[in-house]
């Protein structure tokens, strides 16, 4: 997952002003949270800004969470029931949130159709290589759909 | 506990791996071409795939909540997103608040 993740995102925030080891340090920074928001500004931002706007907004995401991460760790037995199972659903649902309500482009929109169908599917076929298969299955659909809706007399 | 650190180090390597041999590939790739495209559609899939299967047949603590809250959660995270012009902090919030209050709510029906 990563190795996709990381393509389409240094690609989008190479510059010249920047050098390799700028670009092997975003490489490390990438995650879900990281790409979706690097995806959604970074092509209106100009090229050279690109790049200090990921590491800025990443590394501030990476040093927040290795604090907060103890502190969880201590607390969370203290928390009622109820409120635990808040805090987990609050993984699936940042990322439902930042995925499907931002979606900007129609490419995205029938990506995300795709994945979200594949996903449960695929599960149920191997849990081991679900995610794997449903991107590449549901991926590639969605790719052949939107080039079709791109050029429907093709 | 040397063993442990060992452990640690051959993961971050395993995964820099990927990280690190994604850069030389992306250079190769032009952003409006139709690989990048693809590459694009396989991304979003796999991360739709990933959250739709947490969501809808989760493991852990979330198994414990009903299907219907979860879905219902994840809506009203949507509208609350959206009617507060897009605030994150909202729409999250908003989501996780739906799933506590409905759990609360069925633990008081019984």
């Amino acid at each position: 997952m990563t190795k996709t993740d990381d393509s389409t995102t240094t690609r989008v925030l190479r510059d010249e002003r920047y050098g390799r080891p700028a670009i092997y340090l975003a490489a490390h920074l990438i995650s879900m949270t990281g790409w979706a928001a690097a995806m959604r500004r970074c092509p209106e931002l100009p090229g050279t800004q690109r790049m200090p706007y990921f590491i800025g907004f990443a590394l501030t995401c990476v040093l927040v969470s290795v604090a907060s991460c103890p502190i969880g760790f201590y607390l969370s037995s203290a928390f009622p029931p109820l409120l635990r199972l808040g805090f987990v659903f609050l993984t699936p649902v940042y990322f439902f949130v930042i995925l499907i309500g931002d979606v900007r482009t129609r490419l995205a929109a029938v990506a995300l159709a795709c994945g979200a169908l594949a996903g449960p599917l695929f599960h149920l076929v191997s849990a081991q290589w679900g995610i794997l298969l449903s991107g590449f299955v549901g991926g590639t659909i969605a790719y052949l759909i939107q080039r079709r809706l791109r050029q429907p007399h093709a | 506990m040397p063993e442990l650190w060992l452990l640690v180090l051959a993961c971050a390597v395993g995964t820099y791996l990927w990280r690190g041999l994604g850069v030389p590939l992306s250079g190769r790739i032009e952003t409006d071409s139709e690989l990048f495209n693809w590459i694009a559609c396989v991304a979003y899939a796999m991360v739709a795939g990933l959250i739709t299967r947490i969501i809808v047949m989760p493991t852990g603590m979330l198994a414990h909540s009903l299907l219907m809250d979860r879905l219902l959660a994840c809506a009203l995270a949507l509208i609350a997103f959206h009617a507060s012009r897009r605030n994150l902090f909202v729409g999250v919030g908003g989501g996780v608040l739906t799933l506590i209050v409905l759990g609360y709510a069925r633990s008081l029906l019984g």
